[in-house]
């Protein structure tokens, strides 16, 4: 069975997992009470009619049924006498023969797979500065909370930071929400256009994180390293252009970013993930000779995936050393997807 | 004022490994090749995880039931029971 990974899919996975214990019990039963002797069976049989009696309320109760009715309680009936009997047929089946009538997979789906091991990865990397007592990425405030970091007292700071965020995806939702709002009466989209076309001579789309956008991080995140420089002195046009010469909190908040190294690095760790693992292996399970590939035929792909992962964290040359390829860096030896982004890092 | 209904609606769709045109009726196993099979849309109450199975089981019940009624089925009846056997048997 295949679904996404939402928890209801999940919860139906098991729904019809029990489903199909219930149907493979139902089955072996009605095998088994056609092959056993009516001497065996008949107590079940009885003491099954005598419990629908009782619960239908006494002879009488029973009698006046209808017919409806009467079959309803008599399929349930036989459905429990199956069960019962099938425990001990189930029982003598061989090991092999279990397992394939407990066999049931749920498959879930490659894109989410991939999306949780950067979301998780990402988590990681949260945590990561914090333990190894290292200067972590500047905080980002909001507007309130930025008002209470500067003038709060002690606990009033501590607890505005504990409600804010900092690092990479963070910063490329805010870089999302100003270079390409989906409200196009808001952002500097514009504004970055123009920039654009009079700086590198064309203009480029920064991409869409206001909706939800598989592997739109990565995207954002290699845009910005890319044209790092032009960003950064983006960010002071759009402060010259206006009346008061002031950033807005957000706008701020992307300026800051963009120049604190904590922040960058985990960008760059963003955009090497993205180009050794995420397109490739999107490639792998979803590219163009893909269209006869059956998802229980990829745990190979997967495990190489894992191996992958282990070497690059064993060898951090084969991505960071300035003689690094794709060669051996990339999950599938091809050319990076974006290399302006692998050679930006 | 406007009225807002929310409706539920559910697809359902299955690969089945069918025979293939080529394959020979009466030969024991026929080549066959994996298909996507579409499986209708309805209305449902609501987005349960309990809904969308009981969806499946009215939809699988129906099918055998036609299938089981018809000439085919009178001479090769099938068990909805054995839908969800994996066995190799």
């Amino acid at each position: 069975m295949n679904t996404d990974h939402a928890e209801d899919q999940k919860k139906l996975f098991h729904l019809f997992l029990a489903w199909k214990e219930s149907c493979e019990h139902e089955m072996h039963g009605a095998e088994a009470l056609l092959a056993a002797s009516l001497s065996n069976v008949l107590p079940f049989l009885w003491r099954e009619t005598e419990n629908n009696m009782s619960a239908a309320g006494g002879y009488d109760a029973w009698m006046e049924l209808t017919a409806d009715e009467y079959e309803k309680h008599e399929l349930k009936a036989y459905k429990w006498v199956c069960i019962t009997l099938s425990v001990d047929k189930l029982g003598k089946l061989r090991p092999e023969e279990c397992q394939y009538a407990a066999l049931f997979i749920w498959g879930g789906c490659c894109m989410h797979k991939e999306m949780n091991s950067v979301k998780g990865g990402n988590a990681q990397m949260m945590v990561f500065w914090a333990k190894n007592n290292l200067p972590g990425p500047k905080m980002l405030f909001n507007k309130d909370n930025r008002a209470v970091a500067r003038l709060g007292g002690d606990a009033t700071q501590e607890r505005a930071s504990e409600v804010s965020t900092a690092g990479g995806v963070k910063l490329t939702s805010l870089a999302g929400a100003v270079f390409a709002n989906k409200d196009l009466k808001k952002g500097q989209q514009d504004t970055l256009q123009v920039a654009l076309q009079d700086g590198i001579g064309y203009m480029v789309q920064f991409p869409s994180m206001s909706g939800t956008h598989y592997g739109s991080h990565a995207e954002a995140v290699a845009e910005l390293l890319v044209r790092l420089d032009f960003y950064k002195q983006f960010l002071d046009v759009v402060r010259d252009l206006k009346e008061k010469r002031n950033l807005t909190n957000i706008e701020q908040n992307i300026y800051d970013g963009l120049h604190d190294i904590p922040t960058l690095t985990e960008l760059a760790v963003l955009v090497l993930y993205a180009q050794a693992i995420t397109h490739p292996y999107m490639c792998a399970v979803q590219g163009p000779t893909t269209s006869k590939m059956n998802l229980l035929d990829l745990s190979s792909l997967h495990d190489k995936v894992m191996t992958h992962c282990r070497n690059i964290i064993s060898n951090l040359d084969l991505l960071l050393s300035t003689l690094a390829s794709y060669l051996k860096g990339s999950l599938d030896r091809l050319i990076w997807h974006h290399s302006d982004a692998f050679y930006a890092v | 004022m406007a009225l807002q209904i929310n409706l539920n609606l559910k697809s359902k769709h299955g690969l089945l490994l069918t025979p293939t045109y080529t394959s020979d009726p009466s030969a024991p196993a026929m080549s066959t090749v994996p298909s996507q099979h579409f499986f209708g849309i309805n209305w449902a109450p609501d987005h349960k995880s309990e809904t969308q199975l009981k969806g499946w089981q009215e939809l699988i019940d129906r099918m055998y039931k036609v299938y089981n009624e018809s000439p085919l089925g009178h001479q090769k009846p099938l068990n909805p029971l054995v839908l969800l056997d994996w066995s190799p048997a």
